[in-house]
Order: structure tokens, then sequence, then C-alpha cells
């Protein structure tokens, strides 16, 4: 299979600089990494004349320092799964979401960059990128910085402008005293398939195991991965119970705008979007170090 | 244009267009051990090993192939003797119309060159990417362990 008709030159630029100039002058040029979304649904009735691969541009990278964990946006999901450094950086909740991303196969070639710049909801890295509220920089004329929160405005688009691509994901380290817990979960049809419905938490208490602090966020359930920001709301300056944490998701049906598609229907959708929530924020809790 | 790599420790230049996924050219070329399923990453059919990583050649441009050491399934004998992975395969019937095995092969392959040691759930992980809808996925999980049990005791 000739997987794009309409190509005519593959690019390798040496660094992002380079990959947005040829973005501006190629014309019908798109940017590839993995290609593991470009060339199975991304192109779907575009011409593409120029592919520039980013690959190569010295993108390859996880660096920890005193205060943030930077992320390379051609990072592999395989080197973020079996990367040191993630096995315990926030209960391990990147590798617990690169292990669950598809096949072996996918995850040595699928990027992490690919995957916020596909904008899919389904995507397994954006919930745990937004529980850990990552910032997103973005080289293009000049360079951006975008908390995640915010950075998908709707189905398969993302605040960035056209010539732009994603350089770095960069995590904040957790500082102070106070502990935060997280946790990751995803159903699917299969352990194989894109989720149903997943989702990250973060959860910080204090020494009286009151929450401080909440992160919630559900993929596959909006046109885009969302911030659950009304029952983070509700769990403030609370120590939980079980029957808070279900109180605090009741209204969830608010946040969310489920579909029907070949997997599941809105409704299931729906129904386990509150099980998910309630899910992670007890774990998350519990992690943190609070009794339920 | 023109590819230069190397597949199965042989240097190799081939000629292909820009467009040609690593599937195409692989099976232009002969290695017709490279099966063709699904087109979308999702059965493993077309699995090879690129620079010691396992791949979906469906789904992957044969450009980004320039410098890279491929491995195939015809890769995996010596001087026509079957390795003690394909041994197994067979030995376990672990194979029925074998359209997924030199897939699956190649995935068990991957993960025995990083991982000599694996446990159950790391064969179980490294061929979750490659459906079989004969055999079913106990007896290549087994022939896995098996070839990687006997391998320890060949060095
Ligand atoms: C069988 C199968 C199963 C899948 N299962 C999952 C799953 O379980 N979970 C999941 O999250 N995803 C899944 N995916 C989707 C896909 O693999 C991921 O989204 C992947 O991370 C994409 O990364 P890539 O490097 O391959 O992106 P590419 O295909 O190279 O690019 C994807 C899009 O992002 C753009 N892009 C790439 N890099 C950048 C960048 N640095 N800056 C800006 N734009 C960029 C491209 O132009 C393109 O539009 C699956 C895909 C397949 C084929
Ligand atoms: S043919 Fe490549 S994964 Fe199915
Ligand atoms: S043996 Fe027939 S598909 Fe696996």
């Amino acid at each position: 299979m000739q997987y794009i008709r309409d190509l005519k030159k593959y690019h390798w630029p040496k660094g992002p600089q380079d990959a947005v100039r040829l973005m501006m002058q190629e014309p019908c040029a798109e940017i590839i990494a993995g290609g593991t979304e470009l060339l199975v649904s991304g192109l779907k009735g575009k011409e593409v004349n120029n592919l520039i691969d980013i690959t190569r541009a010295g993108l390859s990278y996880i660096k920890k320092d005193k205060k943030t964990i930077k992320i390379g946006a051609t990072t592999t999901i395989s080197e973020l799964q079996h990367a040191p450094v993630f096995k315990d950086f926030a209960d391990g909740i990147i590798s617990a979401a690169a292990a669950k991303f598809v096949s072996v196969q996918i995850r040595n070639a699928a990027t992490i960059g690919g995957n916020l710049g596909a904008a899919m909801p389904s995507s397994d890295l954006a919930p745990v990128l937004m529980a850990l509220d990552a910032k997103i920089f973005v080289c293009g004329k000049e360079n951006k910085e975008f908390a995640i929160n915010g950075f998908y405005i709707s189905k398969r688009k993302t605040v960035m402008a056209p010539c732009e691509i994603i350089t770095e994901i960069e995590l904040p380290l957790a500082c102070g005293d106070d502990k935060t817990g997280y946790a990751f979960q995803k159903i699917g049809r299969t352990e194989m398939d894109i989720a149903l419905v997943n989702g990250a938490a973060a959860i910080t208490i204090n020494a009286g195991g009151e929450v401080k602090n909440a992160r919630l966020s559900l993929g596959s359930v909006a046109p885009n991965t969302i911030r659950c920001l009304e029952i983070e709301n509700n769990l403030l300056g609370k120590k939980l119970t079980r029957e808070l944490i279900a109180a605090a998701c009741d209204n969830i049906a608010k946040a969310i705008d489920p579909k029907t598609d070949v997997r599941a229907s809105a409704k299931y959708r729906g129904t386990i979007a509150k099980v998910i929530a309630t899910r992670l924020i007890e774990e998350a809790y519990i992690k943190a170090g609070g009794k339920i | 244009m023109k590819l230069n790599l190397k597949v199965n420790s042989e240097n190799k230049i081939f000629d292909i267009d820009v467009r040609d996924t690593l599937l195409d050219v692989m099976r232009a070329n002969g290695y017709t051990s490279v099966k063709h399923g699904c087109e979308t990453g999702e059965c493993g059919a077309c699995t090879v090993i690129v620079n010691g990583a396992a791949v979906n050649s469906c789904i992957y441009p044969a450009v980004k192939c320039e410098d890279a050491d491929i491995i195939t399934c015809e890769g995996l004998e010596t001087n026509g003797k079957l390795s003690i992975l394909q041994e197994k395969f067979i030995e376990m019937g672990a194979i029925q119309c074998g359209y997924c095995t030199p897939g699956m092969l190649l995935s068990a392959h991957a993960l025995l060159m990083k991982n000599p040691n694996p446990k159950l759930k790391d064969v179980k992980d490294a061929l979750s990417g490659n459906f079989c809808r004969c055999t079913g996925y106990k007896k290549p999980v087994d022939a896995v362990m098996a070839a990687a049990e006997q391998m320890k005791g060949a060095k």
C-alpha cells in the first residue's frame, strides 16, 4: 500500500526550528513522528506532498532536574514505559499508562508529541499529563508555552497555530511536605483496544487527611480529554469517605458529553465515567496516605 | 530513490518509492515471511525488528529505515538450522495455518534479545500485538517460555 498517494518528498529536519522553516516553506506539508496515527487515520481527505519527520531533530530525551522532568516530543511510549525515573515518579502513573498503550509494536514507534498533536479523545497520555499539570512547549515563529489544561479546544483541535510543533512536555516535581497520591485507570474492550473511558487523578492531602488540592481528568467521554473541575472543588477541604466521593461525583453528567460509537454507547460511557472517577479519587486519596 | 540498510546482517540497497511502507519494500524484495494483514497496526502479522525494536511494518514509512538494521523471520535461522525459538513453536504445536507465526516469532525474538529471563507476563505483553485466529495464545506463550528456558541452558 502506498500510504500517501500525493507524497513527493520526505524531509529530515535537524532541529525544531528547521522543521518549522520547512513547514512554512513547503506546500501541503505535515509533521510526522512515529506515524502510527498519521498512516492509519490522520490524513483522511488531505492532500500531502511533503512529510517532515522530526524523529531525528534532537527531541528524544527524558531529563530530570531539581524542579521538573522534561520529556522531548519524539520520546516513544516504550521509552516512557521503561524509563527508570517513571517507575516511582507520581506513583508510576506514566509507566502504567504507557504499559496499557496497545501493543509493543505501536509503543516502539508512537511518540508523546504525536499523541498530544493527534488530539484524540481516547489518548492515554493526556489524562495523566492533566493530572500532573504538565506544560507543553511549542516552537513556531516564536516559542510558546501552554498549560495542558486548555491545550485542547475542540474535537481533534489544539490551541497550536499552523506551522507550530510540540517540542517538549514539562512535569513539575512535587514540593513541600504535603503528600500527593496519583492514579490511572483505563477500561477497554480488550487489552489492545483504545479506551472506552480512561482517566487519572492527583490528590494532595495535609497531615489531617483533608484534601488540599485535587485534579481529576477523564478521556473518551467528551470531544477531548477533560478536567472535572466541579468534582475537584467538591473534594477540597474534606476528609474523604466513600459516601462523600460518591456525592462529589453525582453531577458528573454535567461535566461530560459522551458519544455513541462502534465501541460503546453514550449511556454506557456515562455510567462507567462515574465508576472510573470514583475509583480514581479513592485510589489517589489512599496513595496520598488518606484513610477511607 | 535508493534505500541503504542491513537486512538479516546483509548490506542491501533497495530501489523504493518515497510512498512505500516497510511492508511493501520487504515483500517486493523477497522477504515474504513479512505478512500483509490488517494494514492498520492492529494484527502484528507484518512485524519486523528495526534496530532492536519490533514495529508494525505496514504503518512504517520505508524511508525511515535508511541505515537501519532489520531482522525478519528469514534471519532467525543460521546455516539452514532453525533457532531454538522456531523449534519450540513446532515442537509445542504453536502453529496452525502459520500466518501469524513470523510476527509472533519476531515479537518473541525482540523480547528475548532484551530480556533473556522473561516472566510469563512479559511474554504475554510481548505477544499482545500479534493476533492469531487459529492456534490461540496459550501454545505460543508456552513455546516462548520453553525457548527462553532452553536458551539459558545452552549458554
Ligand atoms: C492499532 C492502534 C492502536 C492505538 N491505541 C492507542 C491507545 O491505546 N492509546 C492512545 O493514546 N493512542 C492509541 N493509538 C493512537 C496513536 O498510536 C497515538 O496517538 C500515538 O501516540 C501517535 O504518535 P505518533 O508519533 O505515531 O504520531 P504521528 O502519527 O506521527 O502523528 C500524529 C499527529 O500528530 C502530529 N504530530 C506528531 N508529532 C507532533 C509534534 N511534535 N507536534 C505537533 N504535532 C505533531 C502529526 O502531524 C499528526 O497529525 C493507537 C493507534 C493504532 C494504530
Ligand atoms: S498488517 Fe501490519 S499490523 Fe496488521
Ligand atoms: S496459526 Fe493461523 S493465525 Fe495464528
